[in-house]
């Protein structure tokens, strides 16, 4: 088997002709890596992630997916491998009651009722949401629908798991339990790919950084080689984290280029301070 | 993915710049003379002059097609079914299987089906030429109350954004393992439950939303309010109007009295 979990070659995408929105991008993905694809609104983010479950076929190249051709799989069979979810929760949910919403997943991929059963209630209690089993999703508040639009999707058990600006909405407390759940996935060996415009977020969390604007692919690598780079961060119109750009600025004093947090920053200062006559 | 049902084309023609509510009159009484209409030399040109009028308006072609080939599947229809199961009057223009197909039943099924045609590309004229905003205003300015204009303007501008929930929300279905393409039509249409049930909620969710911003901005249908959009009746339009309205009923008039159109083969 591949050590990536996603090969994409030269993909080009056109909505109309001549106006492509991904344009020739060409990535591999290794499995259980956490990625974050960072890019403005418009920069072919969405749409290139809609060609990792077949919701979109290439206009030209091609994408495997944990070695199967999506230009050959259907949806139904590309979801086995690929959970996707979008950014609004309300475009998923539609079932009476919680556990109906969660199970409904693992249904369609024909699991017998028995695992479909044992999926359904550990989802339920991962994400804290055996009180509302039985409550219909969509009174439940915006952050909670968010959850179980998520432990819907990983009531399937994919093997990649693509996140569509998960935190879009969120306050910060519940962007950050969501986040930390999404690390839990990760470390169980899921492969997780970020869609975000907030570089900051990325920075915490993804190992790897895939910047893209006008439909290609500026540069792919390390999350802190990429921070290093604020050149190429300013051609996507992104801005790294503000600890960042600090130590850039202070670059001169010693202090790192690719800090991404406060802690980091404080302790490259007080080692620099430290060397005070 | 383009999701649109708004047919006006932008443009600034005679018929673009005519009052909404003369285009209103004008396709009234094209449907009115339609209806009472059985010849089909009549009615093959009022076709000619309905495409005038939208060539004149410098409407694209594709849009004219557009109309002719969502017709053409029932106007075929009813030409094959008007021919064989239509009056058995007069010669025959074909016997099959035994089966007479009379000259009176081709003429009447073709009049029919060519009215329909006419039909739908008369009510084009004022959908192509006139905006869904300018539309609502002519219909609030005829006496349709304010309220239920705003309803019928926000129902057209929120169509496409359905449409287009429909589309994402059906992509997120299908990433679920959701195979709407597998089965029988009823199991094909019980696929399609969960995607109506999301689509209803989140646009009920869109209609709770749209309520409260309406009424955050001041918006109560019993207060005098003032309008973005002012309508001109002038001169072009008042000549206009009274010659449709002249021209159709002395068709009318011609019709009941002398028989003009009446008969699917004559004038």
């Amino acid at each position: 088997m591949s050590q990536y979990a996603i090969e994409i070659r030269g993909l080009s995408h056109d909505y109309e002709p001549l106006h492509p929105a991904v344009h020739d991008v060409t990535l591999s993905l290794r499995q259980g890596t956490w990625v974050a694809i960072c890019g403005q609104n418009g920069a072919g983010k969405t749409t290139m992630v809609k060609h990792l479950n077949g919701l979109l076929k290439p206009t030209s190249g091609a994408v495997m997916v944990d070695g199967l051709d999506t230009r050959q799989a259907s949806v139904a069979e590309l979801a086995r491998h690929v959970g996707f979810v979008f950014q609004n929760p309300d475009h998923q949910i539609f079932c009476a009651t919680c556990r109906e919403e969660i199970s409904f997943g693992p249904r369609n991929l024909g699991e017998p009722d028995k695992v479909i059963h044992a999926r359904t209630e550990e989802a339920l209690a991962w994400f804290d949401l055996v009180p509302y089993a039985e409550h219909p999703p969509a009174l439940l508040s915006y952050g909670q629908r968010r959850l179980v639009a998520l432990a819907a999707v990983l009531a399937m058990q994919p093997s990649i798991l693509v996140l569509d600006e998960p935190t879009v909405g969120l306050d910060a407390a519940s962007a950050e339990g969501l986040l930390q759940r999404i690390q839990d996935i990760h470390r169980r060996g899921c492969t997780i790919v970020l869609v975000t415009h907030d570089i900051a977020l990325a920075a915490r969390y993804a190992q790897e950084m895939v910047i893209m604007a006008q439909g290609r692919v500026l540069l792919h690598d390390r999350t802190r080689p990429v921070l290093a780079q604020p050149e190429i961060l300013q051609r996507a119109d992104l801005e790294p984290p503000q600890i960042t750009h600090l130590c850039q600025s202070l670059s001169h004093l010693g202090l790192p280029k690719d800090a991404t947090t406060v802690q980091e920053a404080a302790k490259a200062i007080l080692a620099q301070l430290r060397r005070l006559p | 993915m383009t999701l649109s049902v708004d047919l006006y084309c932008p443009g600034r023609s005679w018929l673009h710049r005519l009052d909404p509510r003369t285009k209103l009159v004008m396709a009234a009484c094209g449907v009115a003379m339609l209806l009472a209409m059985h010849s089909v030399a009549l009615i093959a040109a009022m076709l000619v002059l309905v495409h005038l009028a939208l060539v004149s308006a410098r409407i694209p072609w594709a849009r004219i097609k557009a109309i002719w080939q969502l017709t053409a599947p029932t106007m075929v229809l009813i030409v094959l079914l008007g021919s064989l199961i239509g009056p058995h009057q007069g010669p025959n223009l074909v016997t099959l299987w035994g089966w007479g197909v009379s000259v009176a039943a081709v003429a009447n099924a073709l009049a029919t089906a060519l009215r329909i045609a006419a039909l739908a590309l008369v009510i084009s004229v004022w959908l192509f030429t006139t905006s869904q905003s300018t539309l609502v205003r002519g219909l609030v300015a005829l006496g349709l109350p304010y309220p239920f204009g705003l309803a019928l303007a926000m129902a057209l501008r929120f169509i496409p954004a359905i449409a287009a929930s429909f589309h994402t929300i059906s992509d997120a279905q299908r990433a679920r393992a959701l195979d709407l393409s597998k089965g029988g039509p009823v199991r094909r249409a019980r696929a399609y439950v969960p995607i109506g049930v999301a689509v209803i909620i989140t646009s009920l969710r869109a209609a709770e939303n749209l309520s409260r911003a309406l009424s955050a901005r001041a918006f109560a249908s019993d207060t005098h309010h003032t309008e973005l959009l002012t309508l001109t009746f002038g001169w072009r339009d008042a000549a206009i109007t009274l010659g449709t309205i002249v021209i159709a009923t002395a068709f009318l008039w011609a019709r009941w009295a002398l028989g003009l159109g009446a008969s699917p083969l004559g004038l």
